[in-house]
């Protein structure tokens, strides 16, 4: 039992960077994520803009 | 390049040209259908540049023949009846490229040749995906018959799925990626899927909703559409690495080839059109 607590122990920095990075990468995905909508959003209000100047 | 630079670039790039091609594309329907055409031809002739590296002589008319006849069904699909016939041509063309390619497997130098295989295989994949598109507008006018094309663009749904995850992938992948994904496209790490999931669910659910999408579509939506962006950005790498190229062509100069920057649409199109055909139409 000890030995397994060693273990986990031992191995804890590395899953728990590995945690922390996958953490990171949900984080700056939804990031990424409300980045591009609201570039979606300014393309689409051009574009609607664009559109009414046209037509 | 660093990250901030290489970053910039690409959305200086990404921005201007969205908006040239969104105002051209939804002025009219019409105009949407010689946009994609436009494309199909282009991400067509790349394909056929990496299938002769390869030594085979593609058949160009015949893909050009059955995409075109993709396009007419999608195009002239009557109201009420969406795209029940269209669905059924891309079923059958599926099939029929499965069976060539199973033939092709198991009887080597005989029956179907690779060069009709490839020209089919090439019309499926880039002719009858960018068609679905197509009949995504067909769904908005009959089933969202408020919306109007320029100002609620349901067709965009695949294209913010896909792009939302590339761009989550690039950023998490460049910013705290280490465990490689996949030997395929070396790039790739587990890190970037996790951004890439975040944020095509992110994205696919805010911009749906805006919309008036169903939520049940868009939850299923924002969690396939990452995997599909990924799956179609494997399958073009897959496809390239198979004939030992790097980019498909070079028509965004250092960004690649049509091919490159539309592979995750080639999948996600056809996955957002099934499931809004049926939860709306076969439903």
């Amino acid at each position: 039992m000890q030995q397994y607590l060693q273990d986990m122990i031992d191995a804890a920095p590395a899953s728990v960077a590995r945690a922390g990075r996958f953490a990171a990468a949900g984080a700056i995905g939804v990031c990424a994520g409300l980045f591009f909508m609201a570039a979606a959003k300014l393309v689409l209000f051009a574009v609607g803009v664009a559109l009414t100047h046209v037509s | 390049m660093s990250l901030n630079k290489d970053f910039l670039a690409r959305v200086g790039i990404a921005v201007p040209a969205a908006v040239l091609f969104l105002t051209f594309a939804f002025y009219s329907e019409l105009n949407f259908l010689v946009v994609c055409g436009f494309f199909v031809a282009l991400a067509l002739r790349e394909y056929f540049a990496l299938v002769r590296r390869g030594g085979y002589r593609p058949m160009p008319v015949l893909a050009a023949g059955i995409a075109g006849v993709f396009f007419f069904v999608a195009y002239t699909a009557p109201r009420g009846d969406i795209s029940s016939l269209h669905i059924a041509l891309i079923l059958c063309v599926a099939a029929m490229v499965l069976l060539k390619g199973a033939d092709m497997a198991l009887q080597p130098g005989r029956g179907i040749s690779p060069a009709v295989f490839a020209s089919m295989f090439g019309a499926l994949y880039i002719g009858g995906s960018i068609s679905c598109a197509i009949n995504i507008n067909h769904i908005q006018r009959d089933i969202f018959p408020g919306m109007s094309l320029g100002q609620a663009p349901l067709v965009l749904l695949p294209f913010v799925g896909a792009w939302a995850s590339d761009t989550g992938a690039y950023l998490s992948g460049r910013i705290v990626g280490r465990e490689r994904l996949t030997r395929i496209s070396p790039n790739k790490t587990r890190e970037g899927l996790m951004g890439a999931v975040a944020a095509g669910f992110t994205a696919t659910v805010i911009f749906g909703t805006s919309l008036g999408v169903h939520r049940h579509v868009l939850l299923l939506l924002g969690l396939i559409l990452p995997f599909a962006a990924l799956a179609g950005d494997l399958f073009e790498s897959a496809i390239k690495r198979r004939f030992d190229a790097k980019d498909s062509g070079a028509f965004f100069k250092n960004h690649g080839g049509v091919l490159d920057r539309f592979d995750s649409i080639f999948f996600c199109a056809p996955i957002t059109y099934f499931l809004l055909y049926y939860f709306y139409i076969y439903r």
